[in-house]
Formats: structure tokens, C-alpha cells, sequence
């Protein structure tokens, strides 16, 4: 019994000390327990991005930097003379970069998983390596003005500038969770401690209208173009003008996303939404459809084109100079007749002519879901000379975006639907998918209108400029558009902006396109320039779509 | 009872005593194994989006045009428009 009594006590003495230590390490002199509670966040997948037919545009990837610590490596020279080929780098290169007075210096960023284990085989001393997720374009930059780019703020944050990155970004991050946890000396959760994990919510991903095959053949058809007329840039939009979602957007010159660092910041702008341009007579069948829906004009009313016209000091006359005499409406915007649409404006009355502007929303952001859209501007009623009342009936003395332009047009071949164009239809979480639908803004005209235009916009690929471009059998609407460029209060008549903007069937219109080509050198005008570009586009697109020749 | 009453004690100590090295045990062994798969989470993640980035690659068009150009055929086929179609349609 004194043995038990023995045991018993030196038990007791035993809890005693380890609850007297206890008591020291807590209370006397207590442990700062944040040397044990480790807190990390986990980072979501930032979301994916798809075109309308579920090819990736967009997806992430994990890169990985290659650092060294100069005081642990043991033969420099072995040691650059090893890596160099793996990271495709020269020795002096590398040997620039390792500065022994540092304790960590960065050698190369952007390595391959396959890379790093090369590296992890030679097991080398003083090297280690950085896992950083970025971005992945299986496209390369074929959508790059539509994307945009992901790159840092401030803070080091991974943040989306311009494009969709930049519009959805919130939708695009998701939300970080967070992983508390107690850790021994080997990092190995302590499993009576603090264990709490809030998981991650990624990223939504994004299902684009863009059809991946339509920007292929539009930027192939584009970059021939600029290359032929030695332009600028140029810009091509390709939607659906029922819906007036996006099929197609291409501006060029455009850059790599993935390195869009290594471009310059200029190339970053997308045109088609932040560039403002002097419509030119691209113009004309607006004010048109407008003149008809008012009544102002009779598709059969007569003018007799005789010569320039004069508005306070100063005249107007035609592109090329040439009077035809009697012509009815259809032949105005067949020849592009300037002083034809002046007759037309003065027909309508100024108060007329500035609400229709107003009617098809210039002035104002079509509300595309881009970042970067630009309003333009339209001066109020009050600021009109005579002048510009007159230029605006051929599309100058005004400024609107392409995007702008477009809407406006597929409203007058569409049955009169002013349409917001849209980029994203659908965003897919992994509790829910919101579907994107078309939203009819105003309506523009009537149906019955529309039909008159696209008849009058048929008629005027068949017998105006362009008509030896045309695929024969098909049925394409369309105008040619030119416009100088002003700069400084004066036109340069060297510089203009040449356009094209076309559709097919005429009967059914399955796409709507918009060619911009910026100072072409080899011809001014929109027909040799813009419209071959179009046409060429055309051609592709009614194989794709299967559109039957009428 | 009095035998139990008499060996009450030992055998609390007995409990207390494999109890708590049963639990410490359980609990290194349980740590191992979250930290094991803490490692495998992150590698099969890391696997998933190297192999998510393969297979966009692979099924990019980008991709296919470079395959059709190193097959040689890349060769455009242009359709034929037909101005004057050589037969008399069935109406």
C-alpha cells in the first residue's frame, strides 16, 4: 500500500510541475501564441474566358521564378554554365543579374513547370524558386483589345485593365479564403489546436459572343489590308445586327496580352470604343431612313442634282464634282451624292435633323460591357451654325466611335431596333449561371422603313462604287464612307479615314461589319480601300454562315 | 464493489495515463495526414492547370493552323461563284 501511495504521490508532484509550468508559460510570462496560429490565404482561380463556342480564350497557368541566394551557392561559374541553357539564357546575362552582396536576387521570371524540375535535377545549391499564376491566351492576341490584359496595382495586386478583364474584374477575381491554423516546428497542423479553413470563391468564367473563326478570318483580312494600303490602323466590328452581339472586334496594330508590357501603352487603346472619328458618308443612310420615317422625303421624290450648293461662304458639292441632274432618293445614296443629302436635310429642318442624331444615341455610350467606352460629343441645339447642319446630313463636322456607328446602322436594317451591343452572354459560377440578353434601347425607326433602306442600301452596292467588289449572286448591303481628318480647326486633305459598312443577306441580315482603315496612302477614298476589305471578309463569312445566294 | 472501489484509482490512472498518449498519437498522426494532403491539394492543383493550359493549347485554332501548316495543308480553298450555274434548276 505505501508503494501505491508512493506512485500516487509522485504522479501528483508530476501534474503539479507540468501545471505550475503551465501556469508560467500562460500566465506569468505567457508565449505569444501567433508563433504557432499560421495564417494563410488561398487564392481563387481567377475566372476563364470563352467564345460563343466554348473555345478558351483566356485560362490560367502557373509560371514560376527562378531566384538565388549568392551567399549559398557554392561554384558560380559551374553553376551559370549548367542553368544557361536551360533558361535559354546567356552566362553574361546571368552573371549580370548575381550580385554577391545581396542575400536574394531574381534571376529569371516566366519559367515552365518543366524548367524548374530540369533545374530541381542538377541539384544545384542556392537556388529556389517563386510560383506566381498567370494568364494563358491559347489565341495569342487575336481578341487582345477585347480581353485586355492582367497586370498589378499598386499594393502588387493582380488587377484587369481595359477589355473585359477590366469591366469584370470583380466577376473575374472571385474572393480569397483563408486556411488558420495551428503548426508545430515541422509546419504539421496541430490537431488540437486552431483549425479553421474559409474556402475560396474563384472566379466566375465568362462565355463571350465572339465566334474565334470570325476574328481569325477578320484580322487575317485585316492586317492584308493595312499592309495593301500602307494605313495607319484599322479597326473592324462584326456583330449580329438583330441582337447586336459582338461576333468579331479587331483593331490593329494590337499586342500579346500575356507580355502586354513589352508593347507600347498606346496599343493598349481599343479603337472600336475610344476613338472618335468623322463618320463621313457612312452617314448618309441615317439621315435617310430618319427623312422617310418623318415623311420629309417620298422614295420617289426627284431632286435635280444641277450643281454645288452654297451655305453662307461656303460650297458643297459631290465627292468627284459631277451633277447627274433628276435623280430619285435611291440614286442619292447610290452616288453618294453630298449636295443630294443637303436637299435632304433642308427637306427635314434642323429641329428634325439634330433629334434625329440624338435619336440614334450619339453623344452617349452604347453601354458595351468594355472598358474604356467614350461618349463623344454632340453640342447642344444652340451652338449649330447653318453649316454643320448641312455637313451633318453627309456625316461631317461630327464625331462618334465605331461602336457607335454600327448600332446605329444595324438599327435601320434590323426593323428599327436600337440595340446595345453586348460581349459577354453568359457568366457560369459554380452556384449559379446568369444569362446575358439582348435590350432593345430605342426604337429607331419603323419596320416598313427598314425594309426601304435595305432595298436602297442593296441598290447601292449594286450600282454604285463598289459593285465590281461584290460576290455575284449575293445579295450585300452597304456604303462606302470618307472622311478628312481635322486637325487644328483645318481638314487635311492627305489624311482621311476611309469606311466600309456592309451586311448580308439583304433579305435576312446575318452580320453586320464596320471596316475602318486610318490615312491609307495608296488611295483616300473608302471604296478602294475599305470596302475590298470588307468585301474579302464577306466572302468568308457567307461560306461560314452558309448563307445562300439569292 | 470494494474490490472495484479498491483499484478505482489505479485504473483512472491507467485511462488518464494510455488515454493521453492514445490521443497524442492519434492527434501526430492525424496532422501527418492533413499535411499530406495539404501537399497533394496543391500538387494535383498545380497538375489540373498545366494540364487545363495543354489541352487549350491543343485545342486552340492557333494551334491547328500551325499543325495544317507543318501537314502542308494549309492551302485556302476558295469557293467558286457561280455567275451563270451550267444547268437549269428544277422548278
Amino acid at each position: 500500500m505505501t508503494k501505491v501511495r508512493l506512485l500516487f504521490f509522485s504522479f501528483i508532484c508530476l501534474f503539479l510541475i507540468i501545471i505550475l509550468r503551465l501556469f508560467y508559460i500562460q500566465v506569468i510570462n505567457p508565449v505569444n501564441t501567433s508563433d504557432y496560429l499560421k495564417t494563410k490565404t488561398i487564392y481563387p482561380q481567377r475566372g476563364r474566358v470563352f467564345d460563343r463556342n466554348m473555345l478558351p480564350l483566356v485560362t490560367n497557368q502557373t509560371k514560376y521564378r527562378l531566384f538565388m541566394e549568392p551567399q549559398k551557392v557554392k561554384n558560380e561559374y559551374d553553376t551559370f554554365k549548367t542553368i544557361a541553357p536551360i533558361l535559354g539564357m546567356e552566362e553574361a546575362s546571368i552573371e549580370a543579374r548575381f550580385d554577391k552582396t545581396k542575400n536574394w536576387v531574381s534571376i529569371k521570371l516566366g519559367l515552365s513547370k518543366n524548367q524548374v524540375t530540369q533545374l530541381e535535377l542538377t541539384k544545384l545549391t542556392g537556388m529556389g524558386y517563386d510560383e506566381e499564376q498567370t494568364r494563358y491566351y491559347p489565341e495569342g492576341s487575336a481578341s487582345a483589345h477585347i480581353l485586355g490584359f492582367v497586370g498589378k496595382n499598386i499594393e502588387g495586386d493582380s488587377v484587369g485593365y481595359f477589355g473585359i478583364e477590366g469591366y469584370y474584374d470583380k466577376d473575374l477575381s472571385g474572393l480569397p479564403g483563408l486556411i488558420r491554423s495551428d503548426r508545430d516546428l515541422l509546419n504539421q497542423p496541430i490537431f488540437l489546436g486552431t483549425q479553421e479553413k474559409t474556402a475560396p470563391e474563384n472566379g466566375r468564367d465568362l462565355v463571350l459572343t465572339i465566334d474565334s473563326s470570325v476574328q481569325n478570318i477578320v484580322k487575317k483580312q485585316l492586317k492584308e489590308g493595312i499592309d495593301r494600303y500602307d494605313a495607319k490602323k484599322g479597326c473592324v466590328i462584326v456583330a449580329d445586327p438583330k441582337t447586336m452581339e459582338i461576333l468579331s472586334l479587331i483593331c490593329l496594330p494590337d499586342f500579346d496580352p500575356e507580355v502586354y508590357y513589352s508593347t507600347s501603352e498606346e496599343t493598349f487603346k481599343n479603337s472600336a470604343i475610344s476613338d472618335l472619328y468623322e463618320p463621313g458618308s457612312t452617314f448618309k443612310p441615317l439621315i435617310m431612313a430618319a427623312a422617310l420615317q418623318n415623311k420629309a422625303i417620298k422614295i420617289n421624290d426627284i431632286y435635280n442634282e444641277s450643281g454645288s450648293v452654297t451655305i453662307g461662304e461656303y460650297t458643297i458639292q459631290t465627292w468627284n464634282n459631277s451633277y447627274e441632274g433628276k435623280i430619285n432618293m435611291t440614286r442619292i445614296l447610290e452616288k453618294s451624292s453630298n449636295v443630294g443629302m443637303v436637299y435632304i436635310g433642308e427637306k427635314m429642318g434642323n429641329k428634325m435633323l439634330f433629334d434625329t442624331i440624338n435619336k440614334y444615341r450619339f453623344g452617349e455610350k452604347t453601354d458595351i460591357d468594355l472598358q474604356g467606352e467614350v461618349s463623344g460629343y454632340i453640342k447642344p441645339y444652340s451652338k449649330w451654325y447653318p453649316i454643320d447642319f448641312a455637313t451633318a446630313t453627309f456625316g461631317q463636322g461630327l464625331v462618334v466611335t465605331p461602336i457607335q456607328m454600327i448600332r446605329a446602322f444595324a438599327s435601320i436594317i434590323n426593323g428599327g431596333h436600337l440595340m446595345q451591343p453586348f460581349i459577354v452572354k453568359q457568366l457560369i459560377s459554380d452556384k449559379q449561371k446568369i444569362e446575358i440578353h439582348p435590350k432593345e434601347i430605342a426604337r429607331a425607326i419603323s419596320t416598313e422603313t427598314s425594309e426601304l433602306l435595305k432595298n436602297m442600301l442593296f441598290s447601292t452596292i449594286e450600282n454604285g462604287e463598289t459593285k465590281r467588289l461584290k460576290p455575284a449572286g449575293y445579295s450585300i448591303g452597304g456604303k462606302t464612307g470618307t472622311a478628312q481628318i481635322a486637325l487644328k480647326g483645318y481638314y487635311d486633305a492627305s489624311k482621311t479615314i476611309a469606311s466600309f459598312i456592309g451586311f448580308a443577306s439583304v433579305r435576312d441580315p446575318k452580320f453586320i461589319a464596320l471596316v475602318i482603315i486610318y490615312e491609307p496612302k495608296t488611295s483616300q477614298w473608302g471604296s478602294e480601300t475599305a470596302a475590298p476589305i470588307f468585301f474579302n471578309i464577306a466572302k468568308e463569312l457567307i461560306v461560314y454562315y452558309n448563307i445562300a445566294p439569292q | 464493489m470494494k474490490y472495484f472501489k479498491k483499484y478505482l484509482f489505479s485504473i483512472l490512472i491507467f485511462f488518464f495515463f494510455f488515454g493521453n498518449i492514445y490521443f497524442i498519437i492519434t492527434g501526430v498522426s492525424v496532422s501527418k495526414q492533413i499535411h499530406e494532403y495539404e501537399v497533394n491539394e496543391e500538387k494535383y492543383q498545380e497538375e489540373n492547370t498545366i494540364l487545363e493550359t495543354e489541352v487549350s493549347k491543343i485545342s486552340s485554332l492557333q494551334y491547328a493552323s500551325s499543325m495544317s501548316a507543318s501537314l502542308t495543308i494549309d492551302k485556302e480553298i476558295n469557293p467558286i461563284y457561280l455567275n451563270n450555274a451550267p444547268f437549269a434548276l428544277n422548278r
